[in-house]
């Protein structure tokens, strides 16, 4: 489910997606690859209540669309209506992976580098809540 | 004859007669011009220096990593390293280096070189810029011992 969050709703402190939101211009959001590019596109187009196949009902409207985004999230590889709408601006939706390399596909010597580097002290605050205090 | 005595005497022949009496003319130099954390930094570079030109072979492991890094040290006599992982840092322990033989207890910025030397072979293998290696202060003169941990 899309929700825009606002600054008062952000409760935790590494909410990275939340964090973007809120550094305002959401077409950075395609920089910031976390999430699969499906699941992006599923989430710019649900704005556009026209171009989805839906009843008028607002309320009725705004259920299908929250369940064919579901069904989008669900199955991030298949190519959508949603992603042809928007004229392949985002990347083709076809065979969309995941930027961030998992540790099971590097060496035992790379995976002691990740666990190293994600150790942190516990009196030491996360880099976002720094950011949000500045 | 006492363990001191042995350590003594192996202290006295771990460097060479050749270089010995330079390197105490060069320390003792070195000393009498530089603040001790410049002259760390200085080593520090000269290790980095030597690790680029000695570079190490692909590893797949810390153990690896550590017989490579033996083979380098055997090679030139050097003394020998053993790399040692826990939760949260990997502790470096390099024995019978000639320099510590000949600087150890005297001066504390000869242990620079080693720290260069690591810091440039673990960059290499692929250590994270959220890492690094830093000298720790122990009572054993013949071993020096560093610290990958995460710093940043």
């Amino acid at each position: 489910m899309n929700k825009i969050l606002q600054p008062a709703e952000l409760k935790d402190p590494d909410d990275v997606a939340g964090l973007f939101q809120r550094l305002g211009d959401r077409g950075q959001m395609r920089v910031y690859r976390e999430f699969p590019q499906g699941q992006l596109q599923a989430t710019t187009a649900v704005i556009p209540a026209v171009e989805l196949p839906v009843p008028p009902p607002v309320p009725l409207s705004a259920a299908v669309a929250a369940s064919a985004h579901a069904d989008v999230i669900a199955t991030a590889e298949v190519p959508t209506k949603t992603a042809a709408l928007e004229g392949g601006s985002m990347a083709s939706s076809q065979g969309a992976t995941p930027v961030v390399v998992t540790a099971e596909r590097k060496t035992p010597l790379e995976q002691l580098f990740l666990r190293l580097a994600e150790v942190r002290s516990a009196a030491e605050p996360s880099p976002l809540s720094r950011l949000r205090e500045a | 004859m006492h363990s001191p005595e042995l350590l003594d005497y192996y202290r006295a022949h771990a460097c060479s007669r050749q270089w010995r009496l330079f390197l105490l003319a060069l320390a003792e130099e070195f000393d009498s011009a530089l603040p001790e954390a410049e002259l760390a930094r200085l080593m520090a570079r000269i290790g980095e220096r030597f690790a680029q030109a000695h570079g190490l072979p692909l590893a797949a492991t810390l153990e690896e990593l550590q017989a490579a890094a033996n083979a380098v040290w055997s090679q030139i006599d050097w003394g020998c390293v053993v790399f040692e992982e826990s939760v949260e840092r990997v502790c470096i322990h390099h024995a019978a280096s000639p320099l510590s033989a000949v600087l150890g207890g005297k001066v504390g910025w000869h242990t620079g070189f080693l720290e260069g030397v690591y810091r440039q072979w673990f960059r290499a293998a692929g250590m994270l810029p959220v890492l690094d290696i830093r000298h720790t202060p122990s009572e054993l003169v013949d071993v020096s011992t560093y610290t990958l941990s995460r710093v940043s």
